[in-house]
C-alpha cells in the first residue's frame, strides 16, 4: 500500500538492566498514511515515547534491543538500514519534535542557527540562503519578527516560540512523517490551541503524516484522525477518534476519558482510573490491565493476555472482556 | 566506530611522542668547562650577595671566596696567616703595656699586591673605612652583627648622631697622633681592648669591602636598610671584592653559582704560581640531599658540600669513581641540662638539676662507646668532659675520658635519697620523680632512645621532646627545656667568645643552659682578659678540667663527616678535619685529569 | 544587562581581593614571635642583653614593627597599590616581587604544560571513554581513577623516577640547576627545559588526566542524555557534528571551571614534586619564607598565590559569560 507512510509489524524494545529486563514495547503493530493524523496515547510510562523513538530508528542500540517484523519507510524497507542510510532519511524525511522545546533546543547554540543546521547539513544549502529559508519558516511557523529572533538563544524565546521555532525546524525540509512528542504538554492552555492548530494547518497544507504522541485525550479529540491507546508496552484498543471516544470498548480507554477535565464537569464526576500503571520490571501475569480494571474476570484475565481483536474494520481491542457496544457507528 | 579508533590513535602517538621525543635530547654538554662542580643542599640560592648581612646557607661560603679578611687563621699552630695583611706585630707585646693604657696597639702591614677584581688596589683607606663603617651603627645600623668590631677602640657617639669620639684606627690619611711616612703608606694601626683574643674576630671575620660599597652608605642609606636604592641593590648583586674568585653573575642563579678564579690574585703558591688550581667553581643547588647523591653517581657534581647521611655511604662507596672521606667534625655533641631555670619555666624536675650529685650520676651513666656504636654505627669517636676537640693541639689530655659506672650512679643516687618507691620503675625524691625530657631535633632521636635505655638502668626516665624548627629561638634561649643535645665546638680562635657564651653569660643571648657558677666565671674573665699568653693557654686546660667537674654540659661523642667526592675528574683532594674534603686546601690543590 | 554580569563579577573580586589583602596582613602576625628576633638571632653570645634588645628595637623601627597593626596595615596596602610588595627579610633585602617573578616561570612551566596536557589526553580520552560506555576502555578508565586518586602524586613520583628516569634512563631523575640561569629562548633549551620538566609533569599529572578524563566522560554522558541531543540526532546530524557543535560546547562548561581551579592549585602545591625532581618553583619558594619566618616573602607569596586564584576565578566565570549564552542573561534558565 503506497499511501502507508509508516508501517510497523510487532516492534519490540527490551532494556536489559542490572535488575532485570525491562519490556518497554511488547509487539506493537503500528502505520500511519499519507495525510494522516494519527496519536499515540497512554498514561507515562507505557512505552509510546520509546515507540516514537524506534520508529525512527533513534534508540542507541546497545543499551536498548530492538525487533520488528516490518519497518517500512514510504514504501522501502528500512529495517535492516544502518545508522548512515537512516542520518539520510531522518531530519528531512522524517522529523521529530519533542515536549520541552527549552531543553530541546541547544542553550548555546543561536535558535537559527539550529535550524540552519538542517539546511546546511542535510539540504546543502549555502549558509546566507540557509538563514533565508531559516527566517522563512520562523516566520511561516508564526514567530513574529523572524529576523530578530533569528539571532536569539532559546532562553530569550518565550515556551510559545520555542515550540514554534522546534516545530519550523522539524518542517524546514518539507517531511513526510513528522512524530511530535508530547508537543504542548509545557505550554498553557492559549499556547496549546494555537500550536495544535499550526501543527494541523502544517499537516494539511502539506499532506503530511503526522503522529501525535501525548497522555492528554482533549489533543487527541481535537487533532487526530485515529488513535491507538497504549498501555504497558501494548496497544489496547484502536479506531478512528470520534468512535474510539464515542463508543470506547476498553476499560482502559474509557477512564482514560472518564478522567479528561470537561467543562461542567464538578469534581465529582471527575473520576481517576485507580492505582497506577504496573512497574516495567514488574507485570502482573493475564491482562496487565486487570489489577486496575473494574470489570475484570478472576480466572481468565487473572491468566491470560488478551488477543488484539479486530471488532471491525477500523476498530480492534485487547481485551476478554470489552465494553458493551454503544452502537453510534 | 571509525572516530573512535582514530581517537584512540591521537592519543596513542602523542603519548608515544611524550615518551620517546626528547630522548635524544642529551646531558652531554653539562661538562663542558673545567671547573669544579660543588653539589650544594638548600633550597635555592640567593641573588644577592652582601658579605656582612648573611651567614645563612651558601652566602658566606660564596663571600669568603669572593671577599678576603686581613688574615686567616690556622688552627693548629694557633697563628694568622697572611690575605689581604701581609704582616702584623704588637707595638708593645701586650704584657708589657703599662697599666694606665686601655688599650693594645697593633700594626698590620697591608700587602700591596693586593688587588680588587677590578684592578684597583687594595689601600690602607679601604681598610680604614670598611671598619669605621662596622663600627658607626648609625650608618652600619648594626649589619656588623657579622663584622663584630667590639673589641676595637674606635667608638661612636652613643646616641648614633654619627659622630666619632674615639679614633682607634690609622692610616696615612688618617693619621692621629702617628706620624706616618711615605714607607708606611700600606700600614694600619689598630687599637684593640686589652684582651688577647680582641684581634681574632678583626684578623678572620671581618671581610674587607670596596669603595663603591662603604661609600655609598650614610646615615640616610643604612647598610642594613630595609629599602635598598637601585643603586645599592645593583652592588649586592654585582659583588667586587679582593678575594681568589669572582662571581660570573650572568651565569649564577637560584640553581646554580659561578665562580671565576682571578689569575690576578695577590697571593701565589710556593712556586710563584697561581694559588687556586681550580680554573672556577660551579655550585649546583639541590633541594633535597637524594638528588644531590644521584648527581655525583651520575658524575653531574665531582663534591657535595656537606656531609653525606650515614644511610647513603654504602651505597656510594659501590661507584668506583665515588670516594667517601671520613673526617672528625669539630663538634662535640654535649647533653646539656638545664641546670638554673628562668622562673617562669621553672618545674620541680628541673629544680633537682641543680643537685651535682644527680648530675654526676647522669654523667656516669653515658656510655660513649655504646652511643657511637649504636646510634652513629660507629662513625664517631670519645670525648673528654672539657669540651675541646681530641684532636686540638689544646686539649687537656690530662683529663680522663668519661666513663660509664651504673653501680656507682646508683650507688650515688641511693645515698642522695634518690629511691625507687615500692612499685615504681623510676628514682624519684621528695615526690618528685626522675623524669626528664630531652628536647631536640628530629635528627638526634635516635641517639636520645639509646640514652633513655642507659638511664633506665640508673633509675632514670627520658623522655624525646620534640623541639621547633629552630633551636636557638624555640627553647635554648627561652631556657625552657629539661635537657638538650648542644654541639660545642671550641677552638683557640673563638675560645674567647664561646666559653663566656657558654659559662658566664646568664642573659637572654647566652649559649643556653645557664649554669651560675662564680668562681668558673671568675676563672673564664682572667683567661679571656690576661696578656701572657702562656697564661692563658694554662687558664685553658684548667678550664676544661673544671667544666668537665661541673658536669653541665656531659659530652656524648664527636660525629664523624662523610665528605663524599668523584676522583674520576679532578685528583688532589686534601681531607681537613672538621671541614670535609670541600675546603680551600682542596682547591689549592685539585688537578682536572686529562 | 550583559555588562552588568561582568561589572558584577569584577566588583566581587576586588572586594575578594581587598579581603584576601587583608587576611594575608593579619594572619601572619597572628601570634608570631618577635620578627625582629628572626632576622637578628643573637650572635655567640658575643653581645649583651642590653645591646642585643637595642639592636631588636632598631630593627624593629626599621620594618615598622613598633608601630600600631593599623598602621602597619595602612602602610601595607598603601605600598601595595604602588606595586610594591616590599623587600624580603633575607640578606640584602631582595626586593619580594623578584623573587616571586625569578622562580615564577618554572613554576608555569610545570603546572601550565601540566594543566594543558592533563586536560588535552583527558578529555580526549574522556570523551572516548563515554563513547565506549561500558565497554574496556571506559571500565579501565574508572578502575584506575580509583587506583591513582587513592595514590599520592609523590608516591607516583617516586615510581616514575625509579623506572624511567634510573631503570630506562629515558628521562632525567631530577631537573638541571643550571637551566633556571642559561635559558636563552634557543630551541635547544626550550627542548632542555621540556625533557628535564617530563618527569614531574608525568607525575603531577597522571591523577589529574584521569580526574579530566572521569569528569569529561561523566559530562559527556550527562550531556548526551539531554534533550537537545536527541533533537540533534532526530535532525540526523552525523555523529562528529553532535560531539563538536552540540554535546562539546556544552560538557566544556565544567571543565573551564576545573582547569581554572585546577591551575591556582598546582602553582602553589608542587612543593614535594619539586623537591623529588629538584625544580625550583614557588612552592620551594614558599616553605623556605615559612621557615625563615620571613613575612613581607610569605605575604608577597600568598599574595600572589590568592590572585592567581581570584584571576583564574574570573576567568572561569567570564569564560562562562562567553561560551554560555544563560549566564550573560543573568542566569535565568
Amino acid at each position: 500500500m503506497s499511501d502507508k507512510v509508516l508501517k510497523i509489524r510487532s516492534l519490540k524494545v527490551i532494556f536489559p538492566t542490572e535488575r532485570g529486563i525491562i519490556k518497554a514495547v511488547e509487539g506493537i503493530d503500528f502505520e500511519v498514511s499519507k495525510g494522516e493524523c494519527v496519536a499515540l496515547v497512554g498514561e507515562s510510562g507505557c512505552g509510546k515515547s520509546v515507540s516514537s523513538l524506534a520508529f525512527m530508528k533513534l534508540l542507541t542500540t546497545p543499551p536498548a534491543i530492538i525487533d520488528t517484523r516490518v519497518h517500512e519507510f514510504d514504501g522501502k524497507d528500512i529495517s535492516n538500514y544502518t545508522d548512515k542510510q537512516m542520518k539520510e532519511i531522518v531530519g528531512t524525511e522524517m522529523t521529530m519534535i519533542f515536549q520541552d522545546a527549552l531543553s530541546a533546543l541547544n542553550p548555546v547554540i543561536k535558535v537559527g542557527r539550529q535550524i540552519d543546521e538542517i539546511y546546511i547539513k542535510k539540504l546543502g544549502y549555502s549558509k546566507a540562503d540557509a538563514k533565508a529559508a531559516s527566517i522563512e519558516i520562523l516566520r511561516l511557523v508564526g514567530v513574529p519578527s523572524p529576523a530578530k529572533r533569528y539571532h536569539d538563544y532559546p532562553h530569550q524565546l518565550s515556551g510559545g516560540m520555542r515550540q514554534r521555532a522546534l516545530i519550523g525546524m522539524s518542517f524546514a525540509s518539507n517531511p513526510k512523517m513528522m512524530i511530535a512528542d508530547e508537543p504542548t504538554t509545557a505550554l498553557d492552555v492559549t499556547i496549546e490551541s494555537q500550536i495544535l492548530k499550526l501543527l494541523k494547518d502544517l499537516q494539511r497544507k502539506n499532506g503530511m503524516a503526522l503522529v501525535l504522541i501525548t497522555h492528554d485525550l482533549s489533543v487527541v479529540k481535537r487533532t487526530a484522525d485515529r488513535v491507538y491507546v497504549m498501555y504497558s508496552g501494548k496497544i489496547v484498543e484502536e479506531g478512528p477518534t470520534d468512535q474510539v471516544f464515542n463508543n470506547p470498548r476498553h476499560p482502559y480507554t474509557k477512564g482514560l476519558i472518564n478522567s479528561m477535565p470537561k467543562i461542567g464537569k464538578t469534581k465529582e464526576e471527575f473520576t481517576q482510573i485507580p492505582d497506577n500503571v504496573p512497574h516495567p520490571l514488574n507485570k502482573p501475569e493475564g491482562c496487565y490491565f486487570k489489577p486496575r480494571c473494574s470489570n475484570h474476570d478472576p480466572e481468565i484475565c487473572k491468566l491470560h493476555m488478551p488477543a488484539f481483536e479486530n471488532l471491525s474494520e477500523y476498530r480492534s481491542v485487547r481485551c476478554w472482556n470489552p465494553i458493551e457496544d454503544a452502537g453510534g457507528e | 566506530m571509525k572516530k573512535n579508533r582514530i581517537l584512540l590513535l591521537l592519543l596513542i602517538i602523542s603519548m608515544g611522542i611524550l615518551l620517546t621525543g626528547c630522548n635524544q635530547n642529551d646531558k652531554s654538554d653539562s661538562r663542558s668547562d673545567d671547573s669544579l662542580y660543588v653539589g650544594y643542599i638548600s633550597a635555592g640560592f640567593p641573588a644577592v650577595f652582601m658579605p656582612w648581612l648573611s651567614n645563612q646557607g651558601i652566602s658566606p661560603t660564596v663571600s669568603s671566596m669572593i671577599y678576603s679578611t686581613l688574615f686567616s687563621y690556622d688552627e693548629e699552630n694557633d697563628e694568622f696567616l697572611p690575605v689581604l695583611g701581609k704582616s702584623w706585630e704588637y707595638v708593645v707585646e701586650p704584657d708589657q703595656v703599662p697599666q694606665d693604657q686601655d688599650y693594645l696597639e697593633v700594626r698590620v702591614e697591608i700587602d700591596e699586591l693586593a688587588t680588587w677584581s677590578n684592578g684597583t688596589p687594595v689601600t690602607t683607606e679601604d681598610i680604614y673605612l670598611t671598619f669605621d663603617l662596622a663600627s658607626d651603627f648609625s650608618r652600619s645600623n648594626h649589619a656588623g652583627t657579622l663584622a663584630w668590631t667590639g673589641d676595637l677602640k674606635h667608638d661612636y657617639n652613643a646616641d648614633r648622631s654619627g659622630e666619632l669620639v674615639r679614633q682607634g684606627i690609622f692610616t696615612v690619611n688618617h693619621p692621629g697622633d702617628y706620624e706616618f711616612t711615605e714607607e708606611d703608606s700600606n700600614v694600619v694601626y689598630f687599637h684593640v681592648d686589652k684582651v688577647l683574643g680582641a684581634i681574632t674576630p678583626l684578623f678572620t671575620t671581618i671581610l674587607i669591602l670596596p669603595e663603591q660599597e662603604y661609600n655609598i652608605i650614610s646615615q640616610e642609606l643604612k647598610l642594613n636598610t630595609t629599602s635598598p636604592t637601585e643603586e645599592l641593590m645593583y652592588l649586592f648583586k654585582n659583588p667586587m671584592g679582593s678575594g681568589p674568585f669572582t662571581l660570573n653573575v650572568d651565569n649564577s642563579g637560584p640553581g646554580v653559582i659561578v665562580l671565576e678564579r682571578r689569575d690576578d690574585y695577590h697571593l701565589k703558591d710556593d712556586d710563584g704560581g697561581i694559588l687556586y688550581k681550580v680554573e672556577g667553581i660551579k655550585f649546583i643547588n639541590y633541594l633535597d640531599e637524594i638528588v644531590a647523591i644521584n648527581a655525583i653517581k651520575e658524575g653531574d657534581i665531582d663534591v657535595i658540600n656537606s656531609s653525606v647521611s650515614n644511610i647513603y655511604v654504602d651505597n656510594l662507596s659501590e661507584n668506583e669513581n665515588v670516594s667517601v672521606d671520613t673526617s672528625s667534625s669539630a663538634y662535640v655533641q654535649a647533653l646539656t641540662l638545664n641546670v638554673n631555670v628562668p622562673e617562669k619555666y621553672s618545674t620541680p624536675e628541673r629544680e633537682l638539676l641543680k643537685d651535682p650529685i644527680l648530675r654526676e650520676a647522669i654523667k656516669l651513666a653515658i656510655d660513649q662507646e655504646y652511643l657511637i656504636s649504636e646510634s652513629l654505627d660507629g662513625q664517631g669517636s670519645m670525648v673528654r668532659g672539657g669540651l675541646f676537640d681530641e684532636n686540638n693541639k689544646y686539649v687537656n689530655d690530662t683529663l680522663p675520658f668519661n666513663k660509664i659506672d651504673l653501680a656507682k650512679a646508683n650507688q650515688l643516687l641511693d645515698a642522695a635519697g634518690y629511691l625507687v618507691e615500692d612499685g615504681d620503675k623510676f628514682r624519684s625524691k621528695d615526690g618528685v620523680s626522675l623524669r626528664f625530657e630531652i628536647t631536640s631535633n628530629p635528627g638526634l632521636k635516635t641517639t636520645i632512645n639509646y640514652i633513655q635505655v642507659l638511664f633506665e638502668q640508673v633509675g632514670i626516665e627520658i623522655v624525646y621532646h620534640e623541639g621547633g624548627n629552630n633551636a636557638t629561638k624555640d627553647y635554648f634561649y627561652l631556657g625552657d627545656f629539661d635537657m638538650t643535645i648542644q654541639g660545642v665546638s671550641f677552638i683557640m680562635s673563638n675560645v674567647d667568645m664561646m666559653m663566656r657564651a657558654h659559662f658566664v653569660t646568664v642573659g637572654y643571648s647566652s649559649n643556653y643552659g645557664r649554669v651560675v657558677d662564680e668562681d668558673l666565671a671568675a676563672k673564664v674573665n682572667e683567661m679571656r682578659s690576661t696578656l701572657n699568653y702562656d697564661r692563658k693557654i694554662e687558664l685553658i686546660k684548667e678550664l676544661q678540667s673544671d667544666i668537665a667537674a661541673l658536669n653541665y654540659k656531659i659530652p656524648l661523642y664527636t660525629s664523624s663527616m662523610s665528605s663524599a667526592y668523584r676522583t674520576d675528574v679532578f685528583s688532589g683532594w686534601v681531607s681537613v678535619k672538621g671541614t670535609g674534603i670541600y675546603n680551600d686546601e682542596s682547591l689549592q690543590n685539585l688537578t682536572r685529569r686529562q | 544587562m550583559k555588562i552588568d554580569y561582568v561589572i558584577k563579577r569584577i566588583l566581587h573580586t576586588v572586594l575578594i581581593f581587598l579581603a584576601v589583602i587583608t587576611l594575608n596582613f593579619f594572619i601572619p602576625r597572628i601570634g608570631v614571635d618577635d620578627p625582629a628576633e628572626r632576622y637578628y638571632p643573637p650572635q655567640l653570645g658575643s653581645m649583651t642583653d642590653e645591646e642585643y634588645d637595642e639592636i631588636k628595637a632598631l630593627t624593629r623601627e626599621q620594618y615598622g614593627f613598633d608601630k600600631s597593626n593599623l598602621a602597619q596595615y595602612a602602610e601595607y596596602v598603601k605600598r601595595l597599590f604602588s606595586g610594591d610588595l616590599g623587600n624580603s627579610f633575607q640578606p640584602g633585602r631582595p626586593k619580594v616581587m623578584e623573587m616571586i617573578l625569578e622562580r615564577l616561570p618554572w613554576t608555569l612551566v610545570l603546572s601550565v604544560s601540566t594543566m594543558v596536557i592533563s586536560a588535552f589526553f583527558g578529555i580526549t580520552y574522556g570523551t572516548f571513554a563515554a563513547n565506549q560506555r561500558g565497554r574496556l576502555a571506559d571500565t579501565a578508565l574508572l578502575a584506575s581513577s580509583t587506583v591513582l586518586t587513592a595514590l599520592p602524586s609523590f608516591i607516583i613520583a617516586l615510581i616514575l623516577s625509579m623506572v624511567l628516569g634510573f631503570g630506562l634512563g629515558i628521562f632525567p631523575c631530577y631537573a638541571d640547576s643550571e637551566m633556571m640561569t642559561s635559558f636563552d629562548w634557543s630551541l635547544a633549551e626550550i627542548g632542555n627545559v621540556l625533557y628535564n620538566a617530563a618527569l614531574p609533569i608525568i607525575s603531577m599529572r597522571i591523577g589529574g588526566i584521569v580526574g579530566y578524563a572521569v569528569s569529561t566522560r561523566n559530562s559527556v554522558i550527562v550531556v548526551s542524555s539531554d534533550d537537545y541531543i536527541l533533537t540533534a540526532r532526530a535532525k540526523g546530524l552525523s555523529n562528529s557534528r553532535i560531539l563538536y557543535s552540540h554535546t562539546l560546547t556544552n560538557y566544556l562548561l565544567p571543565i573551564v571551571t576545573r582547569f581554572m581551579m585546577g591551575l591556582s592549585g598546582l602553582i602553589g602545591g608542587a612543593v614535594v614534586i619539586e623537591k623529588v625532581f629538584n625544580w625550583n618553583g614557588m612552592g620551594t619558594l614558599f616553605i623556605n619564607a615559612n621557615l625563615n619566618s620571613d613575612y613581607p616573602l610569605m605575604m608577597g607569596v600568598m599574595l600572589f598565590l590568592s590572585s592567581i586564584a581570584l584571576l583564574a576565578n574570573l576567568t572561569a566565570d567570564l569564560l562562562y559569560f562567553v561560551l554560555d549564552p544563560r549566564v550573560q542573561d543573568g542566569g535565568r534558565r
